[in-house]
């Protein structure tokens, strides 16, 4: 574990020329601190009135204070002070709430609800404030800076070690053992604690940044060392007074502060995105803002003309149509670089009409359903072909070209509706967006149609002020119908629009889609693994294996006698695959 | 929703008497006898301590109660403060609450600004984080970020003073008579959360434009603004609200030190003044009223979290 996340902090620190330097500096402050009585031969608290408030220069590098003391020896001694106050809080913290947390999480029952109750009440302090209050009413000083900073820091250990612990209990061998008799707090040492050692040294780590920013905080205001004896918050203090003509005598030891909490925190950052992992995909690049501004005029216009032509054309040129088209993975950093996902794929389909799309799981189907609705993204590129949308080429479109047909012309049901729909718009809202952002129609028109079109998926009424999550899934699939229809699309894209329901509902979605075909007019392309789906719905159909097309045709003359070894080999996989042959095409 | 409100406000009761425990047991960590404690700051500075007889400490043990075994003392004393009487400051020999009470307004006048602050930075700063993720943009927003996390407020406050004070003068350094005197402590305390908040809302931000119903909503064709404000952002505010705790203790925290540094009249500066003076009813005071404030906070924030996100709205069950 400390190997893999030291390997994992070189290789992300390598070529990191901010994490280089802030980690130098830090360690070269800390490496003086350390050494201060061996770096400069000053006394840190003896004034001397005839070198007061000295600037920076060749004998004082970073001046000398009110009372004529050298300011770097005071922040190399000071700096003494203020880390060794916070290393050992976080030792008595570490200490304090891991023993608490791991004997509250392993015991459980009445220790553990006192234990949770007094963090709960700790807890229900600002952390400063209840620092402040404790150092001040002990008087200020090192010890009771030291208790006040432990005092308010460790419930929040102790609640985190106890949440592993109860986690850790129940696993196997910690069960094992203690079937075998092994005593507790040989299982508390042996088992757990050494299991919790690096999420707890990652924690203090984390932490001690803060600790330093308490320490100097309290010492800011008087509360921690006496005064001669240096220290940085209190330091800084100091040096307030005499601001205006002396600024080194607060930049020194607030910069000291920064560096050294920077250095913490930035560590904290690296490990912490070791430990968790950082998403390697970032949003949609549309999102950007080059993106947005290459919107115009002009290209609105092209927009509104395009659209023109393919209102003529809706009834007699094919909606979708692929011509030879390829698409590949191009991303060096993953692993599939280079791989054929579509492999000169041409198909086409006709207004009215239903095609099929069978094959099995990456055999290219969703990338299909993505290129019909020009949603296709990195790492994804194409590889050659062409795809026309009602006639028009759609090389050159670009996010917005495809935005004004999206939900329009073409729309998009898809597999899972349990996460399809915003779960915290409802769902009035979520088929009004569509109506609303792509025609202006006065809101009783919209109404209507909302209403409408909710009973066209037979849905009540009352969904349109429900939110999603008190839908089933069946219902949530008819209200994502619902928005793809909303606008009357000439083609819609159906992947797998069935396969997360149960067997019954599936029947009923499947019924339903049909219908609205016929009563739409709609294109559709219905994409399944599932071949009685397909067969039942599909007047032609297109086998897809390993993005290649292999088989094509009518469903009914297709199902009757494939062509192709690999459609046998998928008739052959489905239970009763008569009555498939004789009922398709229906 | 009611039952729900109902258990977390009884909670929240049960908790504040916690609260009143503990800050009944500080008084003990006082060094010595409280009596003789109280009676060494009554005496003028500089004058024979000696003078303070047994009989005076006795006297005053009796009056202050201190006779009494702890429970009763306890008890008594949670009798008072339910009553509104939070005691009485040994230096002006005012009560307590009124004090506090002048004081509040600054307060909250300083945190709602800093509140506002933080959101203007936090909220910009997180989406450009999410958006831009991996690129320069991200990292640049990290990197400030990683700033105002690791930046002592006490040190930011004093550079702004000698920067926008004394050398261009265009601000107040200190006080609360001018009305631009907000701008510096509110900045200071502002920037210190704001760090968090931002690094939350950007983690969530990505969370949630990875998710299906992003994708479902581009297929709906839905432009950009839509996409980001209305599907993406809303979604993802929800959880940020789970940091409001952090940034309402570092808010209640830091006006203690941001008040001393600006001398903004609050009560955060009320409390170190009492400390220097040795006032233990008033950090007592103080302490037991921060800590009331932060609970309510919490408990109204909990609330409001089940109130926007419809789908624990229905629950009954406790979270986490």
């Amino acid at each position: 574990m400390a190997e893999r996340t030291w390997r994992r902090f070189t290789a992300r620190l390598r070529g990191d020329l901010i994490g280089i330097l802030l980690l130098s500096l830090a360690l070269l402050l800390v490496g003086m601190v350390l050494a201060a009585p061996w770096v400069t031969v000053e006394n840190p608290v003896e004034t001397n009135f005839s070198r007061v408030l000295l600037p920076p220069g060749p004998a004082h590098w970073l001046g000398t204070d009110d009372f004529g003391r050298d300011v770097l020896a005071r922040l190399l001694h000071g700096g003494r002070a203020s880390l060794s106050i916070a290393v050992i809080a976080v030792m008595i913290v570490m200490a304090v709430g891991v023993t608490i947390g791991l004997i509250a999480g392993f015991l459980g029952g009445v220790v553990d609800l006192i234990v949770t109750k007094v963090i709960d009440v700790l807890l229900a302090f600002p952390r400063l404030v209840l620092a402040i209050a404790v150092a001040a009413l002990m008087g200020g000083g090192i010890l009771p800076l030291i208790i006040a900073i432990s005092i308010v820091a460790w419930p929040a250990y102790a609640r985190i070690i106890r949440g592993f612990t109860l986690q850790i209990r129940n696993e196997g061998y910690v069960l094992a053992a203690r079937c075998l008799g092994t005593p507790t707090w040989k299982i508390l040492l042996h088992h757990i604690a050494l299991t919790l050692i690096g999420p707890i040294l990652v924690l203090g780590l984390l932490d001690l940044g803060s600790l330093i920013l308490a320490v100097s905080a309290l010492s800011f205001l008087g509360l921690g060392i006496a005064p001669p004896a240096p220290e940085w918050g209190a330091m800084l203090n100091e040096g307030r007074t005499s601001m205006d003509e002396a600024p080194w005598l607060v930049l020194a030891p607030g910069c000291a502060i920064l560096i050294v909490v920077l250095a913490l925190n930035y560590f904290g950052d690296v490990l912490r995105d070791g430990a968790e992992g950082r998403p390697t995909h970032g949003p949609r690049h549309w999102l950007r803002w080059p993106a947005i501004l290459r919107w115009d005029r002009g290209r609105q216009a092209e927009r509104t003309a395009r659209w023109d032509r393919m209102e003529q054309r809706v009834r007699a040129a094919p909606l979708l149509e692929l011509d030879t088209v390829s698409v590949r993975v191009a991303d060096a950093r993953s692993p599939y670089d280079g791989r054929v996902i579509l492999d000169q794929v041409s198909l086409a389909i006709r207004p009215g009409e239903c095609l099929g799309l069978i094959g099995e799981s990456g055999s290219g189907k969703s990338t299909m359903a993505m290129l019909a609705l020009g949603l296709m993204r990195p790492p994804l590129t194409f590889g050659g072909g062409r795809v026309l949308v009602c006639g028009e080429d759609t090389a050159a479109w670009d996010w917005d070209d495809w935005q004004a047909l999206r939900g329009r012309f073409v729309s998009l049901v898809n597999q899972d509706p349990l996460s399809a729909l915003n779960p915290v718009l409802p769902i009035g809202e979520q088929i009004r967006e569509v109506m609303r952002i792509h025609r202006a129609i006065p809101a009783a028109a919209q109404e209507e149609r909302l209403r409408e079109v909710l009973a066209d998926v037979d849905l009540p009424a009352r969904v349109i002020a429900q939110y999603p999550h008190e839908l089933s899934g069946g219902m949530r699939q008819r209200v994502v119908i619902a928005m793809a229809v909303a606008n009357r699309p000439a083609l819609l894209i159906a992947d797998e629009p069935t396969t997360a329901l149960d067997v019954t509902t599936q029947a009923r979605v499947l019924d339903l889609l049909l219908r609205l075909q016929q009563r739409y007019g709609l294109g559709l392309l219905f994409i399944s693994h599932d071949l009685r789906v397909v067969a039942r719905v599909a007047d032609r159909v297109v086998v897809l294996r390993e993005g290649k097309v292999v088989e094509a045709g009518e469903t009914r003359a297709t199902f009757g006698a494939p062509q192709a070894a690999y459609t046998r080999v998928l008739m052959a996989a489905v239970p009763g695959r008569r009555r498939i042959a004789t009922a398709g095409g229906f | 929703m009611a039952y729900y409100a109902l258990r977390r406000a009884l909670a929240a009761i049960a908790v504040l008497f916690g609260t009143t425990v503990v800050v009944f047991l500080l008084l003990r960590l006082i060094p010595g006898d409280p009596a003789t404690a109280v009676l060494l700051t009554m005496v003028t500075p500089g004058a024979d301590t000696a003078q303070i007889t047994r009989g005076d400490i006795e006297a005053l043990r009796a009056q202050l109660g201190l006779a009494d075994p702890f429970p009763v003392q306890y008890l008594r004393w949670l009798g008072e403060i339910l009553s509104g009487n939070l005691g009485t400051s040994l230096r002006s020999r005012q009560p307590i609450a009124e004090e506090l009470a002048d004081r509040l307004p600054a307060t909250l006048e300083l945190a709602g600004a800093a509140l506002v602050v933080m959101l203007l930075i936090a909220i910009p700063s997180g989406i450009l984080g999410a958006l831009y993720s991996g690129r320069p943009a991200d990292h640049v927003t990290r990197m400030l970020s990683l700033v105002g996390d690791s930046m002592p407020g006490f040190f930011l406050g004093v550079l702004l003073i000698y920067l926008f004070a004394i050398q261009l003068g265009w601000l107040p350094a200190i006080g609360r008579s001018d009305p631009a005197g907000i701008v510096m402590p509110a900045l200071t305390l502002g920037l210190g959360v704001a760090a968090t908040t931002s690094r939350l809302l950007r983690a969530s931000l990505l969370d949630t434009l990875a998710q299906p119903y992003i994708l479902m909503a581009e297929a709906k064709g839905m432009p950009r603004g839509v996409l980001l404000f209305r599907h993406a952002l809303r979604p993802a505010l929800i959880p940020v609200l789970t940091s409001s705790s952090l940034v309402a203790g570092g808010l209640l925290g830091g006006a203690a030190v941001i008040e001393t540094v600006f001398a903004w009249p609050g009560i955060g500066r009320y409390m170190i003044e009492a400390i220097a003076g040795r006032d233990y009813p008033v950090i007592q005071g103080f302490t037991l009223a921060m800590a009331s404030l932060f609970v309510a906070i919490n408990f109204g924030v909990d609330l409001l979290y089940r109130l926007l996100d419809p789908r624990i709205r229905v629950e009954e069950a406790p979270r986490g």
